[in-house]
Parts: C-alpha cells; structure tokens; sequence
C-alpha cells in the first residue's frame, strides 16, 4: 500500500497525519508527507523555510505515532536531503535497512496540482489530508483544495475533519467489482476507529441487482471472517444524496467510486466537493 | 419446545434470517422448521394445463429445494437450534404461509428482509394478509446482530399485557437484559402535556415483568424523532412491540420502519 499524505502549515494536517500514522501502525504502507511551497523565481539550492522544517517536524509526528523497536520505518537520524528536481526537494533513508519507505517531499507550484501529481507520481493508493472545521472544510492557501482533490485525484482520498471520534462508517456499494485494497483499507478503519460498519446497496425501482446482492453478501462474509458485523441496508438511487447527507452528520461516509459505479454519476465532482464540504467527519472517497 | 416457522428463499435477506433464527433458537431452545414457497407467478407465466403445467411446476419447486437446501446446509454447523428438513410448496407465498402457520401450531414466525433507507417496505408488510392474519408473533430480520439486549417497545393505545405474555413465553427464561420503553413523540403544538401519561403503563409493565421473574434494566420515555429514536434502539437485539389495525400508521410502527435492529411483532387482534 502506498500512501501520500499532503500537508500543509496548518494544525489540522497535525491530525492528518496522526490520523495516517494510526493507519500506518497496521498496514505499513510506503509513506510521503508532501507539502507544496509556493512558486518562487529560484527554484535551485536549499529547501524553502519554514515548508522544509514543518515537513521535518510532521515526519517526527509520524513517527512518534509507533512503538520503539516496531516501527517499519527509518529512524529520523538517517534521512539525508536531496533536490530531485528545479521545484522538487526530498528527505529519504540514505541507506534503507528498513521494510517500508518513509520520505517527505516538498514541491513548488499550485497545491492541487502538485498533490494530484504525486499521487499520479507515487502510484498511490491512498490520500490522506486534513482541511478545517466548518462547511467549507478549506485549506489556508487554497481554500477549495480538499475537496478539489478528493473529486479529482486518481486514488482514493481520506479528508481527516472534524470529530476524532467516528461511531460509524458508511460504504455504498453498487457494483459487482470491489477491489480487495478498498475491502482491507475499510477493514482497517473500522478496526483503528472502533466503527460501526453499515454496508449500503443501492437500488434502482426498489429492485436490488442480484449481482450486488451477491457481492453485499461476499463483503458481509468477508467482515464477519474478521469479526466485523456489517450492517446492511438498502438505498433507492434516487433517494441517495439525502441518504449520504444525513450519514455525513454521523460518521465517516466512504463512497465506492469505480469507473462503472453510478456513483460517479450521481455524484459528480461537484456533488464529492458539497459532501467534504459538509461532512461533520472524515470523508472516505474509495476508488 | 418452542416451533418456529422460518420462510426461505435464495437470497442474502434468508441467509441473515436464517442465521438470525439460529441464533434465537440456541438462547432459547427452539425447533426451526424453513418453508420455501415457490412463486409460479416469479419465474414467468405458467405454460398449459393439466400434465404440461404440472411437470413445470415440479422441476420449479426441486430447483426451488436445491438452493434452499444449499443454504441450509451453509448454515446447519452454526445452528445451535433444532433445524428440521424444509418444507417446500409452490403457490402464493403469503396464503400458503399462513395456511402453514395455522396448522402448523407455530409459536413464532421468521422472515428477513434488507433494511431500506425508507419505511416504506415496512408499512406494506405491515398492511399484507400475512401480518394482519398471523396466529403467532413475527419476527422481522433486517440485519444480523447479536441478541444480548432486548427492548420492549410500548406505544399510546397499545396494551402492555400481550407484549409482557408473549416476551416470557418465548425469551423469559433466557439470560438477557431487558429494556422498557415508551413511544411518544413531542406533540409539535403542545408538547407531551396534551397526550397520555406514559409512567402508569410503564409501571404497569414493569410491575408484570417483575411477577415473571424478569429482570429490568432501563425503563424510558423516548420522545424524540422516529429517526433519532430509530437510532437508540440500533443497539438491541431485538425490539419487541405490538401492532395492531389501528396502530399501523401510529408512531410505534413509524418508529419500527426506521430501525434497522430486528423486531417482534405481536399482532394484537
């Protein structure tokens, strides 16, 4: 598993990356903590302050999020900086005696842009990034950046907001395919967060595909293998946006997003921004 | 020993049915007997008459058994309880079900469905012959939860006493927690001050229970929303509550549309 996490000066990428480093602690993905400086006329030489020292403290904060003597990661003394690039500047185990990649990159340019071209970079499977309280969940320096990125990016995207605490987790489910990382990535958020799973299929004239009733039955073994007692419940199509409203006031709403799911109809780039928008939680947008 | 009738069919709302019933069975020792009822009617329009009609209606109905038999067989190293050979028949699902459960001396009725964002699916069972007619108690599964905590779900206009007599007969002598509530939604004009008094009914109740021998655990007026009250009793195992003709709009059965833990019905004639 590859993850990228973006952040930015301020405390709410503090909890993103806590909240990645939770997930690391079970999954031991390859990890990026990526921070996007603004343009500026010399690209070469040293790494921007204060970006490189937020990045260098955000790694700390990382790691202290494991127990000494189990961390998959290289210790904080062995990273060395290296410029990769004109705008690219990157920290990274100069030797690597470790099972998993830990290494902050900073870049220059527009935010959005930048994070969506690591993830394309990285291969990743997972963003994750903070965005503040309130209806706009925005970023300091690029306001509609969260959910800009959470419509746009070609992996799926955790936007860590508001409550730490998530009692329940929603996965909409209207498709035969659902791929075994999405499955163990909801595995593991339900496990780090102690959640309610509920397991919604989406209807069309109140008629369930016998075909996703299959794979709703396939994802409720899966679960209850590792002991994780899904909820089910069945949503008309048209009645879904109310439906993921009213869950984004409770917990964590993840949507699985595949290229057949008429998710992705429904809910348009536009409809992902309202809903990270309005979320009182974290966003899970699985694809 | 307790006989319970279970309808089957081939899909993921009878395998957490089944299972759920499996599970009720071991707290309180009870003897499942699965039905499938096969509906000429769902898989296309019957050809002919006499001998032609007759031979199609049999390979249905051993189609019919081999799916039901598969999940039985999923389910029968699970089951704590006694799981008797299904019973397969082919017409209307609910006459022949009824029929069943009238002669059948039954004590309690099983059947899943997947729980729906709206209350809609339930108000149609709730209005169907089978809920109206039923001789014995129904349960209704529309998710697989353990049964641990139970509520006993009270209502205006709707008597303790059935509720209280049919709760020991099936699950008196089982181990679990019981919780008493009281249905009453804030009037939006004059608050609660213009409806019943809930506290006699629920000392009422509570004093029954206590003859029995039950030990009771909360006893609570619920006055929010039918969807917030929905989501205090997602906790529970089961949620055991009476309806009757009248009650099939009130806000007992409003409040059972919206929550997803599986309920008990007592239909009150």
């Amino acid at each position: 598993m590859r993850i990228v996490v973006a952040v930015d000066e301020e405390p709410y990428s503090d909890r993103a990356v806590e909240e990645a480093s939770r997930l690391a602690c079970n999954t031991w993905p390859d990890v990026r903590l990526l921070a996007v400086a603004p343009k500026s006329g010399t690209g070469e030489g040293e790494a921007p302050q204060p970006w490189w020292s937020r990045l260098q403290e955000q790694r700390r904060r990382f790691l202290a999020g494991f127990e000494p003597g189990s961390c998959p990661y290289p210790a904080e003394e062995d990273y060395r900086l290296e410029q990769g690039g004109k705008s690219l500047w990157e920290e990274a185990a100069a030797r690597r005696s470790t099972p998993k990649d830990l290494r902050i990159r900073l870049r220059r340019g527009a935010p959005a842009r930048e994070i969506l071209a690591e993830c394309d970079d990285m291969g990743a499977d997972l963003l994750v990034l903070g965005c503040g309280p309130g209806q706009d969940c925005s970023w300091s320096a690029d306001p509609a950046l969260p959910p800009k990125v959470a419509a746009e990016a070609p992996c799926s995207v955790l936007v860590v907001k508001g409550e730490p605490r998530i009692e329940q987790m929603v996965c909409c489910l209207d498709q035969q395919r659902v791929s075994q990382a999405s499955l163990e990535l909801i595995n593991q958020l339900v496990t780090l967060y102690q959640a309610r799973l509920e397991l919604v299929g989406i209807t069309e004239k109140n008629t369930l595909k016998a075909e996703v009733e299959r794979r709703m039955a396939g994802v409720m073994e899966y679960y209850a293998a590792r002991e994780i007692r899904p909820w089910l419940e069945l949503v008309e199509r048209d009645t879904l946006p109310a439906f993921i409203d009213r869950q984004a006031q409770r917990g964590l709403v993840a949507l699985w997003m595949g290229k057949e799911s008429i998710l992705q109809k429904i809910f348009s780039r536009a409809k992902v921004r309202q809903l990270v928008g309005v979320s009182k939680s974290p966003v899970l947008i699985l694809r | 020993m307790t006989r319970v009738l279970v309808s089957l069919d081939a899909d993921l709302a009878s395998s957490i049915a089944l299972r759920y019933a499996c599970q009720l069975a071991g707290l309180a020792g009870m003897e499942l007997q699965p039905i499938h009822v096969e509906e000429a009617g769902s898989k296309g329009s019957p050809p002919g008459s006499g001998w032609v009609r007759k031979t199609w209606e049999a390979a249905l109905l051993e189609a019919g058994r081999d799916e039901i038999v598969r999940l039985i067989d999923a389910e029968r190293d699970c089951c704590h309880g006694r799981l008797l050979p299904p019973k397969l028949c082919m017409g209307h699902r609910e006459e022949e079900i009824l029929r069943e459960l009238e002669s059948g001396d039954y004590d309690l009725f099983v059947e899943g469905t997947l729980y729906r964002f709206t209350a809609a699916d339930f108000s149609a069972k709730l209005r169907s012959r089978l809920y109206r007619y039923s001789p014995c108690p129904i349960v209704l599964v529309r998710n697989l939860v353990e049964i641990e905590k139970v509520a006993l779900l009270l209502g205006d206009g709707i008597s303790h006493r059935p509720l209280v007599e049919q709760y020991c007969r099936l699950l008196g002598e089982v181990p679990l927690s019981l919780d008493l509530f009281y249905y009453q939604p804030r009037h939006p004009l004059f608050g609660r001050d213009a409806l019943h008094d809930p506290q006699p009914v629920l000392e009422n109740a509570a004093r029954d229970l206590a003859k029995e021998g039950v030990k009771l655990g909360r006893r609570e007026v619920l006055s929010d929303s039918p969807e917030r009250a929905a989501e205090t009793l997602r906790s529970y195992g089961l949620v055991l509550a009476g309806i009757s003709r009248q009650h099939r709009k009130g806000a007992v059965a409003k409040l059972l549309g919206l929550s997803p833990a599986p309920c008990l019905l007592v239909i009150l004639h």
